[in-house]
Parts: structure tokens; sequence; C-alpha cells
């Protein structure tokens, strides 16, 4: 796990590395159909964060979708 | 290698980010969301209001806040077994955020508390998150810091055993990154992972051990769990936009951990708009199995058979399955006075969720680890509102 942040700062390194060099291959004028709300990850992060909550508490696997923290209220 | 601070790493990982190249990008909305929820399953009825706000002070600084109280009542499987009373108890949950947008690049700190009367859990949080070609790719890193404290009500007046005060610690590290890859499909990939040390039971469940060998009746005594926990969540996801202007979304996650479970999520969702745009269905279907942890037993032989026992059923093996269904109407579609817009939105979803080594065991008319798997159903229902302003 010491290696967690280190591997996080090669990886943004990685990716960065391209910066400036490489194209788009998606014009802004042609992201149109993604900007339209069906197309949002996250519209009520409010609903999301909360059946999130209520799958963490009674399965054994969390993480990997974006929330953290938060007790339980779930004896 | 000398270990460097926790904030030492984090900064370091926000300044190679930082490096990146720089071009003016906008803050999320300013809304505000207010939901009421319940959640009943499994004898236990949880339930109570929730509330969310972003506001921007500039066009570099956004704050949000959250507030959030369930009332818990009932009596689970668990609390059945051991003759406990059913609970009613409340937890409020608070969180507050900060966002600094510059440039291409949003950094964000994040603090949440959340308290019942017998738990008191406070983490702490930051993140950066970097757009770059040319908009197509955002990167976002993330970390968090935990402390729990873990105290134990003895009687129904609430009164805490003051012997008792226990504490564990959490840190998670988070990546994701979403991409677009074509005109009509956007995608991402996302890790966490968490590592947690301390007091990580139950302080009132237990396990279960036959009460002489060959004996059809069981006696329990107090769990004994690890003091580490270290787990890995890896995911992908895909958004379709369809010709009919509706959108699909498939999700898969893989958990592992060192307590040996491994589990599988899958989750296909569907939107369509409808009524002239002024209505929004989104339809969900999610799948998620698990094995379980390697010290779990439905059943043990003799007490203290091993070091580490659980009988913890969100350790046992399990699968489950979730249907939903969220509906969203615009009540305000264009600037009226200081809103912007405003929708309101009735969700449910149906859980079912079947247990394959946890046994119902307050059907007493069978012998010990002759009666029938525990299932039980839950439904879950959100009532939101929101503006845009």
């Amino acid at each position: 796990m010491r290696a967690m942040p280190l591997a996080f700062a090669l990886l943004a390194l990685l990716a960065l590395s391209g910066c400036g060099q490489l194209q788009p291959w998606v014009k802004p004028y042609e992201r149109e159909r993604l900007a339209d709300r069906v197309m949002a990850w996250d519209r009520d992060p409010l609903s999301t964060g909360y059946i999130e909550h209520v799958h963490a508490n009674r399965e054994d696997a969390k993480g990997g979708t974006g929330s953290t923290g938060g007790g339980c209220g779930c004896n | 290698m000398a270990r460097m601070p926790f904030i030492t790493r984090l900064a370091g990982c926000i300044l190679i980010v930082a490096a990146a190249c720089v071009r003016a990008d906008v803050l999320p909305d300013e809304r505000a969301d207010v939901m009421w929820k319940l959640y009943e399953g499994g004898g236990i009825k949880v339930e109570g209001p929730s509330m969310l706000v972003r506001t921007n002070v500039s066009d570099k600084v956004s704050f949000t806040g959250g507030y959030s109280v369930d009332v818990v009542t009932g009596a689970s499987i668990d609390m059945i077994v051991l003759g406990a009373s059913p609970m009613h108890e409340v937890r409020k949950q608070k969180n507050f955020g900060v966002d600094y947008l510059y440039g291409k690049t949003t950094y964000s700190v994040g603090f949440e508390n959340s308290i019942e009367n017998d738990y008191d859990d406070t983490t702490a949080s930051a993140g950066i998150s970097q757009s770059m070609f040319g908009d197509l790719t955002t990167v976002s890193l993330s970390v968090s810091r935990g402390w729990d404290i873990i105290q134990r009500v003895i009687n129904a007046d609430g009164e805490k055993d003051p012997g008792f005060r226990k504490r564990s610690d959490r840190k998670t590290w988070g990546v994701s990154v979403s991409q677009i890859l074509t005109r009509n499909l956007i995608g991402g990939v996302d890790y966490e992972a968490i590592t947690e040390q301390g007091y990580l039971q139950n302080p009132y469940r237990a396990y279960r051990y036959l009460a002489a060998p060959g004996s059809a009746l069981f006696l329990t005594a107090p769990e004994l769990y690890p003091g580490t926990h270290t787990s890995n969540a890896a995911s992908v996801r895909l958004k379709y936009y369809l010709p009919w202007r509706a959108s699909l979304t498939g999700k898969y996650r893989y958990f592992f951990d060192t307590w040996d479970v491994r589990a599988h999520t899958a989750e296909l969702d569907y939107t369509q708009p409808l009524v002239h745009d002024s209505l929004i269905a989104d339809f969900t279907y999610r799948y998620y199995r698990q094995n379980s942890a390697s010290f779990y037993s439905d059943l043990f032989a003799y007490a203290n058979q091993f070091n580490y026992m659980a009988r913890d059923r969100e350790l046992a093996a399990q699968n489950n399955t979730t249907m939903g269904v969220a509906l969203s109407y615009d009540l305000v579609k264009s600037q009226h006075w200081f809103i912007k817009k405003a929708t309101v939105g009735l969700h449910y979803d149906y859980i079912a969720y079947h247990y394959l080594d946890f046994r119902d065991a307050s059907q007493h008319q069978y012998p010990a680890g002759s009666e029938p798997l525990y299932r039980y159903d839950a439904s879950v229902v959100q009532v939101l509102g929101s503006i845009w302003f």
C-alpha cells in the first residue's frame, strides 16, 4: 500500500506525457449527443450516494465507484 | 526508503498533475437537492431526510454541504437469534467540501462525519481531477483517511459500556479515468484500494457453535476478527447513446480482499426521455455475488475453534439482484425568478438477497446446521426534489 501514491504519480505522468501532442478524435462540435442529459454518469448524486450506501452495508465489496466514508446504520 | 508523511505523498501527486497543460474549464452546476428515503427489509426499517447543496462563490471556487438523518428501527435476524430487543437508533451524517478550479484542474477537499449512539465515523478526503487531450480524457485521483470510534450500548436506555471504546482507522486511494470514445460512446475505469486497521467487527454480533459433538443445539460467543483488512475494487463502465435519444449503460466491478472474498458486480441501466422531454425514466438491473470470507462459518464445531471466527452475513457467500425504476419530472425548464430548472423524482428499487451458507437460525424446529438458508427481500424508496440556481 505504501507504493500506491507513487503508482498514482507514475500513472499521472504517463497520462500527461502526451499532453499537447495527441489530437482529439472527437471534435468539440461532434459532442452534442454526449452533452445530452441522458448521457450524464450521475444525474442525481444524492440518490446515487444513498443506493451505494445501501449496497455497501450489506455486501463485503466496497469502493471503486467513487463514494467513501459514512457510518453503517445497518446492525 | 523512509516513509513519507501522508500529506507529502498527496501533495506530490497534486503537483505532478498540476503540471499539465492549462486552459479554462467550468465548475459543476449550482444546485440544491432534498430527498426522503426509505429502506425496508430483513426486519429493519431505515428512513429519513437528506439534503445536498452546491454553490459557487466565483468561477473558480465551489462549496458543497450535505446533511442526512437515518432513523433505524426493527430487529435483524442476528438480533432475533441472540434474543436482543428491537432497536431504535438515529444516525446523523454531515459533509462539507470545497472545489477549486485552476485551468483544467479541479482540486477538492472534503470532510464527513457520521454519528450514531455507538459509532462515530470521521473521514477527510482530497482529490484532483484533470481534463486533458482536448477534453477527451479526465483523470481523477483521490485519497481519504477515516477514523472510527466504536462503543457498545448495554441497555434499552442507550447507556454505554464505560469500559468499551475501540478504534479503527481507514485509508483509501482511488484513481478514475473517464474517456470520450466516439461521438456516441463514453467509458471509464476506476480503481480503489482501502486499508482498515483496528477493531473491525460488530461489538454485538456472535458466531455460533455446536453445544456438543453431534448435538442439535447451538451456543453463541462473541466474534473474533483480524485487526487488518485490505481490499481492492476495479471497475469498467460504458455508456452508449442510442439512435432514438436514449442511453444504455453497462458496468462491471471486480473486488478482492485479504479476507479471501472475491466479488463480482454487473449492472445494466437504460435511460429514456418521455413526454416531450419533460420526464426521464431510468431502469436498472444489478447483479452481485461473492464467496465467503476465510474465517466465516455458519456453524463452528466448538468454541474457539480458530483464531478468527465470524458469522456476519456480510461475509457469507451470497448473491443479490436489484431491479429499479426512477422517474424524474421537470417542473421548471427555463429561468423563473432565481431558479434555472427544477425537478421532482421518485425512485424505487427492489433487492432480493440470497445467502448460500448463512442459515436462518431463528427456526428452532430444525437441528443446528440444518435450518433453511436465509433469504429476504428489501425495498428502497427515494422521493427527490432538485433546483438549479
